[in-house]
């Protein structure tokens, strides 16, 4: 009736058709990795391991090799800011027994917990499109999907796989990543989202928001998954255009992406306190 | 069967570079899909059973480890696979020059696709497209593919000990 040639498009167009519509469905459901999935990322992760070490060494002895004759100077610069950080460290301490004082006086409950799981970066999103790290952490060291990676620079991004030793983690950068966050300095909110090139876009601020360039923006905890307090950039760029409600802001991720090595995985929800407004 | 084990061992690697040292600050906007010339040579030059496995399985690869959806690459590499076996039954294209316009077209057909598909979607993960990246890609991929597939060949035609084979 039909001819081979006809059958084999119409066959193609059929198999087109429902390969988009399978990824179609995908994109809309979170289903957990398969087993598959797991067993294929603790393999492939497990040579990502193999060859980062070894690059991290190489520049390790690298590093050490050449910057040795820039630590001398370098160390004197350190004693100078370590004396003067053990001077704000003081004052801190003392910050935080009158923040404790007030807080027990207006009857805050205030959650603190340093559950914190430190993780290796092993390696990187494949592609250029998309955004992700994979860490040496998964579901046998309490990992699980959702919860919120940081580093001592900030917020780095969220836990959106798992597999039993390594996990996935969706940047901050990346453009399906929101962060519900707040500007330090005024409290406006916003949702701060991936850009392109690393940076993130603040976006839905008021335009009659005081918004000005370095401003320090910080997770507002709201979002359910960050904990609230968190740095996560500073403004960059601000454009107010003449028309709309919002305003288009640009920030410079705090945390350096490119160079991120160490990450810590927060286990349980807490709330830190750590900015300075709060803490005044 | 060996065929199909040797370009495995060279698709992980692949895998692994491009996911580790050429992820670094240095590459960036240096880099293109390096399954792509691969999966060409895969498609030009072995037979379906050997070729289309290890597609499927590079595409998988990438899936697990991306941040896109699930099927993305695997979908991609497939169709491109089926394309060059197509294409292969109408034209002569075993020269240097038109496999390299193969990869050309591999790796902006990748770009195209994933900008559309994600379009078509609607689920927001393609907001921003730098064309001046994809350029980049594509003539990177123009320059590298001959000499990529001369290390294809040369990897095909190695002779292992005779100790190993047994």
């Amino acid at each position: 009736m039909f001819s081979k040639k006809i059958v084999i498009i119409i066959t193609a167009i059929a198999l087109l058709l429902i390969n988009i519509v399978i990824i179609s469905v995908g994109a809309r459901s979170e289903s957990e990795l398969g087993f598959f999935s797991k067993v294929g990322v603790e393999v492939l992760a497990s040579c990502q391991r193999s060859v980062t070490s070894i690059f991290q060494y190489s520049h390790v002895t690298w590093s050490r090799y050449f910057d040795l004759i820039l630590v001398q100077e370098e160390n004197k610069q350190l004693r100078a800011t370590i004396r003067s950080l053990k001077n704000r460290v003081n004052q801190l301490k003392e910050s935080e027994i009158a923040n404790k004082r007030l807080r027990a006086l207006l009857d805050f409950k205030l959650v603190i917990s340093d559950e914190t799981i430190p993780a290796e970066v092993i390696g990187k999103e494949p592609s250029k499109w998309f955004k992700t790290i994979i860490i040496n952490k998964g579901t046998a060291s309490g990992v699980c999907r959702g919860m919120p990676v940081v580093a001592p620079d900030g917020i780095v991004g969220q836990v959106i796989n798992v597999s039993y030793h390594y996990s996935k983690v969706l940047l901050i950068i990346d453009q399906n990543s929101a962060v519900d966050a707040l500007i330090q300095r005024t409290r406006s909110r916003g949702i701060v989202e991936g850009e392109r090139r690393g940076l993130c876009r603040f976006e839905y601020v008021l335009r009659k928001a005081d918004v000005q360039e370095g401003d320090v923006v910080i997770s507002s905890g709201l979002g359910g998954v960050f904990p609230k307090g968190l740095r996560i950039g500073h403004v960059s760029n601000i454009v107010k255009s003449h028309a709309g409600i919002f305003q288009e802001v640009i920030l410079q991720p705090h945390v350096d992406f490119a160079r991120l090595g160490e990450v810590f995985v927060v286990i349980k929800k807490q709330t830190f306190f750590g900015n300075e407004e709060e803490r005044e | 069967m060996r065929d199909f084990f040797l370009f495995l061992a060279l698709g992980i690697i692949i895998f692994v570079a491009e996911s580790t040292v050429l992820a670094m600050p240095t590459f960036q906007g240096l880099r293109y899909d390096l399954f792509i010339p691969l999966i060409i040579f895969l498609g030009l030059y072995q037979s379906i059973h050997v070729g289309l496995p290890l597609c499927i399985l590079f595409g998988f690869f990438m899936d697990v480890f991306s941040g896109g959806v699930f099927g993305l690459f695997l979908s991609i590499y497939f169709w491109l696979f089926c394309f060059v076996k197509a294409v292969l039954r109408f034209l002569d294209l075993q020269s240097s020059f038109l496999e390299a316009t193969l990869v050309v077209s591999g790796v902006l057909a990748e770009n195209l696709i994933i900008i559309l598909l994600m379009a078509l979607l609607g689920t927001g993960q393609i907001r921003y497209v730098s064309v001046q990246g994809v350029i980049v890609q594509t003539l990177l991929a123009g320059a590298t593919a001959p000499l990529m597939f001369v290390a294809f060949f040369k990897l095909r035609d190695i002779r292992f000990p005779k100790f190993f084979i047994r």
